[in-house]
């Protein structure tokens, strides 16, 4: 599996390091509610298909990515650096 | 009180340099470096204040006159002293092993380090040697530098003169390969 990061173009995936789901992008407000808060901090989808995960660059650039990748065919479809994402 | 004078010791004192075959093994001593991060949007400004003391402001992989890209949003500056900037500045002198890899270079990192190496001269990258977080650089095509933290001079010492053997023992077999 490689991924092709925006900075330092593709790499091999040794020299990234997985997050876990990008939803931890998307911070609920303070006042959110107890739902909203155990959804963010509990709940996660398990997809046969894209999911929208955080990886790390951590031997390469540093840079904090949102990789879309689609867990059946392990196919790669989208990578942006995590501060361009828009919340 | 008496003054003592401390004898500096470079990263790789007794290791270096060897040559195996046709690859030579050699420290590279960097002196005075700092790790220059500018603060968010502040990267004109910082680039304006090295340019007063000649320092260019590098590309993203790449070197330039007196300074290299280190990371996202950092690169690394070869200077005495820096002037003031809207940065986080850290001295990293002594921090950091760095060894040149000249002959065929390309072959022994090969091993080592899952990028292709086949990139123009001053591309610089952030990547593996073996398990180890390290720093290539294309210095010229049959020179390439590489950096990795201090105490692991004598790890990337030893995965360098271990590929650098191997290549040096096929090619002795003389078979076509
Ligand atoms: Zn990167």
């Amino acid at each position: 599996m490689r991924i092709n990061c925006p900075v330092c173009g593709e790499r091999d995936r040794r020299e990234f390091y997985y997050v876990g789901d990008a939803v931890a992008l998307d911070r609920p407000d303070r006042d959110a509610g107890l739902d909203a808060w155990d959804s963010y901090v509990h709940l996660r989808d398990n997809p046969a298909g894209l999911t929208r995960d955080l990886w790390h660059h951590e031997a390469g650039c540093g840079a904090w990515l949102v990789v879309t990748r689609n867990t059946g065919t392990h196919a790669v479809s989208d990578v942006v650096l995590a501060r361009e994402v828009v919340r | 009180m008496s003054v003592v004078n401390l004898i500096a010791k470079s990263a790789c004192a007794g290791l270096l340099p060897v040559t195996i075959g046709d690859v030579t093994l050699a420290e590279v001593d960097v002196g005075q470096m700092w790790s220059v991060s500018p603060f968010a949007g502040s990267e004109k400004d910082c680039a304006v204040a090295l340019k007063a003391v000649g320092v260019a402001w590098p590309q993203v992989g790449q070197r330039a006159e007196g300074a290299y890209w280190l990371g996202l949003d950092q690169v690394m500056v070869y200077a005495d002293a820096l002037p003031e900037m809207p940065a986080a500045v850290t001295d990293q002198s002594d921090a950091w092993a760095v060894v040149s890899v000249s002959g065929d270079a390309q072959t022994v990192l090969a091993r080592l380090v899952p990028v292709d190496l086949r990139v123009p001269e001053g591309a610089v990258m952030r990547t593996l040697v073996g398990h180890m977080t390290a720093h290539v650089s294309c210095v010229a095509h049959d020179r390439f530098e590489v950096m990795v933290m201090r105490s692991m001079a004598r790890t990337l010492v030893h995965d360098l003169t271990t590929a650098a053997e191997a290549i040096a023992a096929r090619g002795a077999l003389d078979v076509d390969i």
